[in-house]
C-alpha cells in the first residue's frame, strides 16, 4: 500500500494549508473522505481536487476576519467590488496610458501610476476578464497567485532600487489584490456583484472609471490639469457617498488603494522615498483598519438580531 | 427578513441531511446522486460549506465513529436548518409555479 501511503502524505501536505485549528477539528475526517474517494491505484492528487483543497483554506483563513454571517450590505458590497476593482484599475491605467499616447509622451510621463508598464494592463485586464466571466474560484486564485509574484518582484526590486522605492510601487498594487482577494472570498462573489449591477450602472462606472483615468494622464504632464482632475474625482466621490448606502461602502473601499497612490505622487517629490512610501500607505491601513471593525461589528449586530429572531419563534 | 437565498452546493447538503445524519462521504455521493450527477462536491468545498453551515448553527455534529481506523463524523440539520430549508423550498415551489403558468399561457397562445 505504499502507493496509498504516498498519496496520503500529499493530502496531508495540502491539508497544511488549512488553519491549526481546523487541522485539529477536521484533518482526519478530510483524509479518510479524500482517501475513500481516491481513484485504485491514484499516487497523486488531482489539480482540480488541489486547487480545491487551496480555495477552501483560503476562505476558512479568510473567514473569522470577514465572517460570511456579516450583513448582507457589506456582503453585497464587497460582490460588487470584486468586479469593479479590477475593472477600474484596468480602466484608470488605460485611460493614462491612452492619454500619454496621445501627447506622444514617454511612457514615462504617465509612469508613476504604473508598476511594471508591461504588466500593468495585463494584471487587470486578466482580474477583469476572470469575473466577467463569473469564474470566482479561479480569479481567487490567480489573485493569491499575483500577490505572491508581486511580493517576490518587489523584494528583488528592493535590492536593487532600495525598500522605501520598492514599497512606493508596490504598495497600490498589494492594496488592489488583497481587497480584490478579501472581495472574492468574503462576498457571494462576481455573479452576485454582476446581478447588482445592472447593465445601466456597469455604463457607469466604466465611463466614470475611464474619465478618471483619462485627467489623472493628462495631469501628470500638465499640471494645469491637476486641479480639473481632482474636481473631477471629488465629484464622483460626493456622488458616491450620497447615492446609496452600498455606493457609499463601495466609495470606502476604492479608497484603500486609490488613497495610497494619489498620496505617493503628491509626497514623492517632497519627501525621501522611504518615509513617503510609509506615510502614503498609512491612511490606507486605517481605512482597512476601520472597515474590518465596522464589519465585524455589523456581523455581531447581524447575529445577535439572528439569535433574537430565532429565540422570538422559538 | 434579510436572508438571502442558499447556492446551489448549500441547498444539495441541506437536502441529503434533511433524509437523516451523515458523514461528509455519504454527503458527497448523495448530492450527487440528488442532483443526477450534476453537482459533485470535492473535499475543500464540502468542508468549507459543513465548517460555516455549523458556525450559522443550520447544522451540527451528531456522532463519531472509527471505520477501518479512519475517523468518520456525522453531521444532522437543527431545526433551525430545517426551518431554513423549509423556507428555501417554499421560494424556489412559488417561483417555479409561476414560471410554470406562465409558460403555459405562452404556449397557449404560441
Amino acid at each position: 500500500m505504499s502507493g496509498g501511503s504516498a498519496l496520503e502524505r500529499r493530502y496531508g501536505r495540502l491539508l497544511s494549508c488549512y488553519p491549526a485549528a481546523h487541522r485539529r477539528q477536521h484533518e482526519q475526517e478530510m483524509l479518510g473522505v479524500l482517501m475513500t474517494d481516491a481513484r485504485p491505484g491514484q499516487r497523486r492528487p488531482g489539480l482540480a481536487e488541489s486547487a480545491d483543497l487551496i480555495w477552501g483554506a483560503l476562505r476558512v483563513r479568510l473567514r473569522p476576519g470577514l465572517d460570511s454571517a456579516a450583513d448582507p450590505g457589506w456582503r453585497d458590497t464587497l460582490a460588487v467590488l470584486s468586479v469593479v476593482l479590477p475593472l477600474t484599475v484596468l480602466l484608470v491605467y488605460a485611460g493614462s496610458e491612452a492619454t500619454a499616447f496621445s501627447l506622444t509622451l514617454e511612457p514615462d510621463g504617465a509612469g508613476s501610476l504604473l508598476l511594471y508598464p508591461a504588466a500593468s494592463l495585463a494584471v487587470p485586464l486578466l482580474l477583469t476578464a476572470l469575473v466577467l466571466l463569473r469564474l470566482r474560484r479561479t480569479a481567487a486564485l490567480a489573485t493569491a497567485g499575483l500577490m505572491i509574484a508581486i511580493t517576490a518582484a518587489s523584494l528583488i526590486q528592493a535590492g536593487v532600487i532600495g525598500l522605501g522605492n520598492a514599497l512606493e510601487a508596490a504598495a497600490f498594487a498589494g492594496f488592489v489584490l488583497v481587497l480584490e482577494l478579501a472581495a472574492l472570498l468574503a462576498s457571494p462573489g462576481p455573479r452576485r456583484g454582476l446581478q447588482i449591477l445592472s447593465r445601466r450602472y456597469r455604463m457607469l462606472v466604466a465611463a466614470v472609471a475611464a474619465a478618471v483615468g483619462a485627467a489623472t494622464g493628462l495631469s501628470t504632464p500638465h499640471p494645469g490639469w491637476r486641479l480639473p482632475a481632482a474636481a473631477l474625482v471629488a465629484t464622483i466621490a460626493i456622488g458616491m457617498a450620497v447615492a446609496s448606502p452600498l455606493s457609499r461602502r463601495l466609495l470606502v473601499l476604492l479608497a484603500i488603494p486609490f488613497c495610497s497612490t494619489t498620496l505617493v505622487f503628491v509626497l514623492s517629490s517632497q519627501l525621501p522615498a522611504p518615509v513617503s512610501g510609509a506615510v502614503a500607505c498609512l491612511p490606507s491601513v486605517v481605512i482597512s483598519c476601520l472597515v474590518i471593525v465596522a464589519i465585524r461589528r455589523s456581523a455581531r449586530t447581524q447575529a445577535a438580531a439572528t439569535a433574537k429572531d430565532s429565540a422570538e419563534r422559538d | 427578513m434579510n436572508e438571502r437565498s442558499f447556492q446551489e452546493p448549500t441547498f444539495l447538503i441541506l437536502t441529503a441531511l434533511a433524509a437523516g445524519a451523515q458523514h461528509g462521504y455519504g454527503i458527497m455521493t448523495d448530492v450527487a446522486q440528488i442532483s443526477s450527477g450534476r453537482v459533485r462536491l470535492r473535499a475543500g468545498t464540502l468542508y468549507a460549506a459543513l465548517d460555516r453551515l455549523t458556525a450559522e448553527q443550520l447544522i451540527e455534529v451528531d456522532h463519531e465513529e472509527i471505520v477501518d481506523t479512519r475517523l468518520r463524523r456525522y453531521y444532522r440539520l437543527t431545526p433551525p436548518g430545517a426551518q431554513r430549508l423549509a423556507a428555501e423550498v417554499e421560494r424556489l415551489r412559488a417561483n417555479a409555479s409561476v414560471a410554470a403558468r406562465r409558460l403555459a399561457l405562452l404556449t397557449g397562445t404560441a
